[in-house]
């Protein structure tokens, strides 16, 4: 499985790990990491340690959890990112939507 | 046993069609006692041409073959037949799913003996038969119950099979529909971003074969002042999200470029009408450049995709300007603020666009193209012209992946600094014949604090003008006129500005800055246009009235502007340098300032 997901104990921060290619195949398992939660939590990160591509639908699927997170209020971290993946997201200026580390 | 019963496809419990080929000597004929009558309904034919008959009978007695769910055919029907009985079942089951089971002699495959009966298993099932069932000429109560489990469960697989069978095709129709719908998607995609402009002379373009329908948008458009705005977009996704964003993204690109709307405002029109649209997780990258021929200045503005390089006409040296913004659709207007970055180019020099599908092109041992072949490609055509250098590059990407592989995705895309004269030489738009009825006509328009603030009068004006189509051909010269003359008012008139300051180091800046502080205090005072129009489809005049609610100025000075041009522009005053009244005066049949100089009018005339 190339998406999980970690609920911290205070049920405060999930965190989602992708591991490999993040593009349109992961579309389903990403929206349900945090679509079947019971509640909503304040923060968000999703790990990149183990993602090795980023496609444009990946981005796009991060759009989507910045959206259901609650838009401009949201608190998303991408974090871990390799070289490659860095720099996809430097390039799309997500730095301005999302705390990139 | 109800179990046994092939469950998805007889819900209802319906006896299954068993189709029992036998000769009438045959003791294979005993199982017509072994299976239940009430789960299995069974005919019997002593031969083929017994069944051809019944196949063909009238139809009151007619055999249907698409009943048929099972198949038995014994050994003793077939003999030396095998094959050719089996294909001509198969032939009459057609495209279904109906088991083939052979009914042979017991003990066939210990019997060393009897080499014909286990030839004819052989070919028979070489032939398509899928199984057999040995059966002694006395089977015990024990084979019988056997016998009948075996005949379930084969009607099971077929059952498993039709479903299997009837979700393919299912699948195929989805498919087809969804090619079909691809298809209709391309074509209105391909219409809307890749027709106009794109055919000059400046502008080199590479965009994928369109069979792979990728997302990628190529527009460009001639502005009313002479120059050229391009915009290379890349949406997120194939297909549908690609094409209906592309629809709005192109009509609003070329409607606004033609009405002379700045490129800030036209980005910004376009990233709101991408996010009012499209779902959240599409968004377009995009590189809009705005090239000045008049200047050789080019603004250009990347958001998402790849570095877009300069290349300068006598150094092989390539300057990289990086994404600074967000791709078009993802923010509201609020929030999005495009930043171009400005260079001087000089006539010669080429500008180079391109999606991350020219990095990402790989060839067959999985390499990326990337942007150190690509800068090496580039940099080697500074000397090559700019068709054979624009090949060459597009050929170096090409042997790279490949002569099989595909070429998805890519677009790359040049455009040429060239000089003023011989861009508008290169764009002659296609005039068409107009007939124009008479029109006269005359419209006021009044701009207090608050417009002044956060209205540019000039598209506005410049759409009611090109509501003239007799007009329109002169798009370039209204606009000029219009802008010149809403400065002069604005800056010079109500402001008070002076030009001087421009003419200082660093003078552009603070001319502006003066500007836009002067505006955001103002309170009161106005500028006001009368436009006034008579014309037929042969001649036409246009008066401008420009009325600003400042002190005005000296104008006496002006009549020197009758002189010819050259000597005008020698007596002209300080105060009138500013004004780029001798620009208008090449342009308008006259140009005069009245009252205490707060009031310009200009008239334009035309002739067919």
């Amino acid at each position: 499985m190339p998406i999980s997901s970690t609920m911290s104990a205070a049920k405060s921060e999930l965190i989602i790990n992708v591991e490999g290619r993040f593009d349109f195949s992961a579309h389903q398992d990403f929206r349900s990491a945090y679509e079947d939660l019971d509640g909503l939590p304040k923060h968000f990160s999703v790990d990149m340690t183990e993602t090795t591509y980023l496609d444009s639908s990946a981005l796009g699927m991060l759009l989507l959890l910045r959206d259901y997170a609650g838009g401009d209020h949201s608190s998303i971290k991408i974090i871990n990112c390799n070289d490659d993946v860095r720099k996809i997201l430097v390039i799309s200026n997500f730095g301005r939507l999302f705390t990139i580390q | 046993m109800p179990a046994n019963l092939p469950s998805e496809k007889r819900p209802s419990q319906q006896p299954v069609n068993v189709c029992l080929l036998a000769p009438q000597q045959s003791h294979h004929l005993s199982i017509t006692h072994f299976l239940d009558s009430n789960l299995y309904h069974l005919s019997v034919f002593y031969s083929l041409e017994h069944l051809a008959q019944s196949l063909s009978a009238t139809k009151a007695e007619r055999y249907s073959i698409d009943a048929i769910d099972i198949i038995l055919l014994s050994t003793d029907l077939v003999r030396d037949e095998a094959t050719n009985t089996v294909r001509y079942l198969q032939s009459l089951i057609a495209e279904r799913y109906v088991p083939i089971i052979l009914i042979s002699q017991a003990d066939v495959s210990l019997s060393q003996t009897d080499i014909d009966e286990s030839s004819i298993l052989i070919d028979a099932m070489t032939a398509g038969a899928h199984d057999y069932i040995e059966m002694s000429p006395k089977p015990s109560a024990h084979t019988a119950k056997l016998f009948s489990a075996k005949i379930a469960s084969q009607v099971r697989i077929a059952a498993m099979q039709t479903l299997v069978q009837q979700q393919n095709t299912q699948i195929m129709e989805h498919h087809k529909h969804l090619m079909v719908e691809q298809q209709l998607a391309e074509e209105v995609f391909n219409k809307v971003s890749q027709n106009n402009g794109i055919d000059m002379a400046n502008i080199r373009h590479w965009l994928s074969p369109i069979a792979v329908f990728n997302g990628d948008v190529l527009l460009a458009a001639p502005t009313p002042s002479g120059g050229l705005i391009v915009l290379l977009g890349d949406f997120t996704g194939h297909g549908l999200p690609a094409a209906i964003g592309a629809i709005p993204l192109a009509s609003t690109f070329y409607s606004m470029v033609e009405k002379g709307f700045s490129m800030p405002d036209i980005i910004k029109e376009l990233n709101a009408k991408l996010h009012a649209i499209l779902p959240v997780s599409v968004f377009c990258c995009a590189s809009v450049v705005q090239l000045n021929f008049d200047e050789g200045i080019v603004d250009i503005w990347n958001a998402g995709l790849p570095d877009s390089y300069v290349l300068r006409k006598d150094s092989s040296t390539i300057e990289a300007i990086s994404s600074n913004g967000l791709a078009l659709g993802i923010v509201g207007a609020g929030e999005y603020q495009p930043k171009p970055t400005r260079l001087n180019l000089l006539a010669g020099d080429r500008l180079y666009l391109l999606s991350d599908g020219v990095l990402e092109a790989t060839n067959d041992k999985g390499e990326q193209f990337g942007d150190e072949r690509l800068l090496k490609a580039i940099s080697g055509q500074v000397n090559a012209n700019a068709e054979k250098g624009f090949a060459a590059i597009k050929q170096q990407i090409i042997d790279f992946i490949g002569e099989h592989s595909r070429a998805d995705d890519i677009s790359l895309v040049e455009l040429g600094m060239v000089n003023a004269s011989d861009f508008a030489a290169m764009y002659k738009r296609t005039q068409k014949t107009i007939t124009a009825e008479p029109l006269s006509w005359h419209f006021s328009y009044e701009l207090r604090p608050d417009s002044l603030r956060y209205q540019d009068p000039v598209p506005l004006l410049l759409h009611l003008l090109m509501e003239v189509p007799t007009l329109r051909r002169y798009s370039g010269q209204l606009f000029t006129i219009i802008t010149e003359l809403y400065n002069n008012a604005l800056e010079h008139g109500l402001l008070g500005l002076s030009s001087t300051l421009k003419q200082a180091p660093e003078g552009f800046k603070a001319y502006y800055n003066a500007r836009n502080k002067q505006l955001q205090a103002l309170t009161q005072g106005s500028v006001g246009f009368t436009l006034d129009y008579q014309g037929n489809d042969q001649q036409g005049v246009l008066v401008i009235d420009v009325v600003d609610s400042g002190k005005g100025f000296d104008h006496s000075g002006l009549a020197a502007l009758a002189l010819p041009l050259d000597k005008a522009l020698q007596h002209s005053q300080p105060v009138l340098s500013g004004r780029g009244i001798p620009l208008l005066q090449t342009i308008c049949s006259k140009v005069e300032y009245l009252g205490a100089g707060n009031h310009a009018r200009v008239e334009f005339n035309w002739t067919a």
